[in-house]
């Protein structure tokens, strides 16, 4: 269907090969990014990889660790008269204690998906009787854009555009899951789209601190591939180091400009992570200098700072002790129609993923 | 804090419930043939085929709401008529007559009226069918888009024609006769504001005359077209129905590069995207190349090809890709919508 010298077939079968050729042992290999574990399965690329080395889910879908709470603020200031909630399409389905905001949508809320914040923005202008709120949710790869525009509201001199924030750092959850004694790995293919943005010089300390080799890596089937070839290398060698796999697009300090904009509206806070829990300092939230922009200020609504507990388990999946199929709700309790969780929804979820490229195949998506 | 939640379920119908995945399929099930299920109805064909006197009949009804009512490539005026050409096609039948009704938004200019009639009226000669009742209703400013069109059509069945999931096969070879995504891809491309053009065309064709001719002298065993929920909801449903699995050639699938480029960007899965203008045949292998030289006269069937064959009797049928690299997976029905308003 599409092809590019990163789909290409020659390619991937040679290092397909050659990682039949390297692969010693056992390994466990976390790809942080659900980008990632989408290319993994729609790709069939663990038919092309040893059964030996073991894939292990990572939390690396925003959609799908973003705080609950945060959902249940964004629907009630939905109902709110004159306000336009915008989001990303994936975010519709996912599912609260109180529905979701497609529910919110049937029932009249006017709830609308655009592409980028800035869309939210040229709503903003078009409609100044409305108040155009923006649900920002995402990594370090999205948040730089949500500064964007607050910077062009501010430009506009907009009284009606605000945003609920719901932003997340990647490598803090990942070192908060790799502090479970009982969960290791031996290498992490780091998400490539966020170290575009924030670079890869904090996975060094990761890297030292449990003894796992990281390789930066893309999302096309030979990116893969050459991420996991580096992490057996390191493996193989016991070098606990960063390599980058994805120099097309990534460099070790990142886009300078992207974290100058991150940093001139963001401060650093703690976050909770659906199906996960609060961990320190890994979220972003809107500077008090810039509060005005806060939807959650700007509509009174009543902080909501605890964890929410779900069946879905989701832990366990990112540690891979679960993988999705063998969850007890999957493709019962749990389905694309009426989900437990975010992940069998959001397209880069790892139990929609499950539920598309491997649901009912005499092949597995386990390997 | 430990607050075990039970998520709230749905009561209202929701944009995805018309997307022709999973959530419409439920609401058809649950809600409609429930209550309408007759032996007709439960085949859940694009048409209900019946006998009247010694003729085999089909009849089809279909509603359009696209937006915006023009785009490159088609109008909702042709739309309306190829829709329900198609549908008639898919069961086996030469259309003949058209009903249309429209439910018309107050303020719409006529002339905006005038020019889609005007496509319908193309449509329908080209599709050699002719439009012979109607209905017109209008509703307050601001309670439509302008206009919606429903159109419902009757077709004569050839003798020799029996199009039905049962008559598939294990080893039937699976063609698909034109690129896939086109219609879905244009319609999102005219209507997102992404500040640049896609310049995608619609594939939106009446398929009646050169079905027809492969018809004369292939024995078809099954064709759906895959408009909503596209190639893969079309391959699960029959699939389904039919107890077989299938296996598809993911390189093999016809589409444009500008379109596909166009799905990875917006992440959307080209086999879920819909199409106006294509079908999807099951026929013995041994008919094959007889079947894609017959397509391969007709400028809508030109870029035909085989994509997958009828694997085996299976108690969970499922629908699998071989992807290029030689592994396989799963292929899904979408389950919400992939785009609203697309038809």
């Amino acid at each position: 269907m599409i092809n590019s010298d990163f789909r290409d077939k020659e390619n991937v079968l040679r290092i397909s090969e050659l990682i039949h050729r390297k692969a010693l042992g056992d390994y466990k290999i976390m790809e942080v990014c659900g980008g990632q574990s989408h290319s993994i399965l729609k790709n069939g690329l663990k038919d092309l990889i040893p059964r030996s080395i073991e894939m292990i889910h990572g939390p690396g879908c925003p959609v799908c660790v973003s705080d609950e709470n945060k959902i249940i603020q964004a629907i009630e200031i939905s109902k709110k008269k004159d306000v336009v909630l915008c989001t990303f399409g994936d975010m519709l389905r996912v599912p609260s204690a109180i529905g979701s905001l497609a529910q919110a949508k049937s029932e009249g809320s006017d709830i609308r998906v655009v592409y980028s914040p800035l869309d939210a923005v040229d709503i903003a202008e078009q409609n100044k009787d409305k108040q155009i709120v923006f649900f920002a949710i995402g990594f370090e790869t999205t948040a730089p854009i949500y500064a964007l525009s607050i910077l062009k509201s501010k430009k506009l001199k907009l009284k009606n555009y605000s945003i609920i924030t719901c932003m997340y750092r990647v490598h803090k959850v990942v070192d908060y899951l790799l502090e479970d004694r009982d969960f290791r790995i031996d290498a992490l293919l780091a998400a490539g789209h966020v170290c575009t943005v924030a670079g890869y010089k904090d996975y060094y300390a990761l890297a030292n601190k449990y003894k796992i080799g990281i390789a930066t890596t893309g999302f096309e089937p030979v990116d893969i591939l050459l991420g996991i070839y580096d992490c057996i290398e390191m493996v193989n060698n016991q070098k606990w180091t960063v390599i980058n796999s994805y120099k097309r697009a990534v460099s070790e300090i990142g886009n300078e400009m992207a974290q100058t904009m991150l940093n001139e509206f963001f401060e650093i806070t703690d976050q909770i992570w659906h199906g996960i829990g609060n961990v320190a300092d890994s979220g972003y939230g809107l500077k008090r200098k810039h509060s005005e922009f806060d939807a959650l200020l700007r509509f009174n609504i009543i902080p909501l700072n605890s964890f929410i507990e779900n069946k879905c388990p989701l832990t366990d999946i990112y540690k891979g002790i679960l993988k999705p199929d063998q969850c007890i709700y999957f493709n019962n309790k749990c389905n694309p129609t009426s989900p437990m969780g975010a992940a069998m929804v959001s397209s880069e979820g790892i139990c929609s993923a499950y539920y598309k490229y491997c649901l009912n195949n005499e092949l597995s998506c386990n390997n | 804090m430990n607050c075990p939640v039970t998520t709230k379920k749905s009561s209202k119908i929701e944009i995805a419930h018309g997307g022709g995945g999973r959530m419409s399929d439920k609401l058809i099930k649950d809600v409609f043939i429930r209550n309408f299920s007759n032996e007709y109805l439960d085949c859940q064909h694009d048409g209900a085929v019946f006998s009247l006197g010694n003729s085999r009949m089909a009849y089809s009804t279909d509603s359009f709401v696209v937006k915006p009512l023009f785009f490159n490539g088609g109008d909702i005026g042709d739309l309306a008529i190829n829709g329900t050409v198609n549908d008639l096609t898919a069961c086996g039948a030469k259309p003949l007559f058209i009903s249309a009704a429209f439910i018309i938004e107050e303020g719409t200019d006529i002339e905006i009226i005038e020019k889609i009639a005007i496509s319908m009226s193309k449509a329908a000669e080209k599709a050699g069918v002719k439009i012979v009742t109607g209905d017109t209703k209008v509703v307050e400013n601001g309670k439509g888009d302008g206009i919606y069109i429903n159109t419902s059509g009757i077709g004569v069945i050839p003798e020799n024609v029996i199009i039905a999931s049962e008559r598939i096969k294990a080893g039937d070879s699976i063609i698909i006769t034109g690129n896939i995504a086109s219609h879905g891809m244009c319609i999102i491309s005219e209507r997102s504001s992404l500040g640049f053009e896609a310049d995608i065309k619609s594939d939106t064709a009446s398929l009646n005359r050169m079905i027809a001719k492969v018809a004369e002298s292939v024995d078809i065993h099954m064709m759906r077209d895959p408009t909503r929920g596209g190639v893969s909801s079309v391959l699960n449903e029959i699939a389904e129905s039919a107890s077989l699995s299938i296996m598809i050639e993911e390189d093999a699938i016809p589409i444009e590069k500008k379109v596909s480029s166009f799905c990875e960007l917006l992440g959307f899965d080209p086999l879920g995207v819909a199409n106006e203008g294509i079908m999807i045949l099951f026929v013995s292998p041994q008919d094959s190349s007889k079947t894609l030289e017959i397509l391969k006269e007709f400028e809508e069937g030109k870029n035909s090809c085989i994509i997958g064959r009828v694997d085996k009797k299976d108690v969970t049928p499922v629908v699998t890709a071989r992807t290029i690299y030689g592994s396989k997976r799963t292929i899904d029905m979408i389950s919400g919508e992939q785009l609203p308003r697309i038809c």
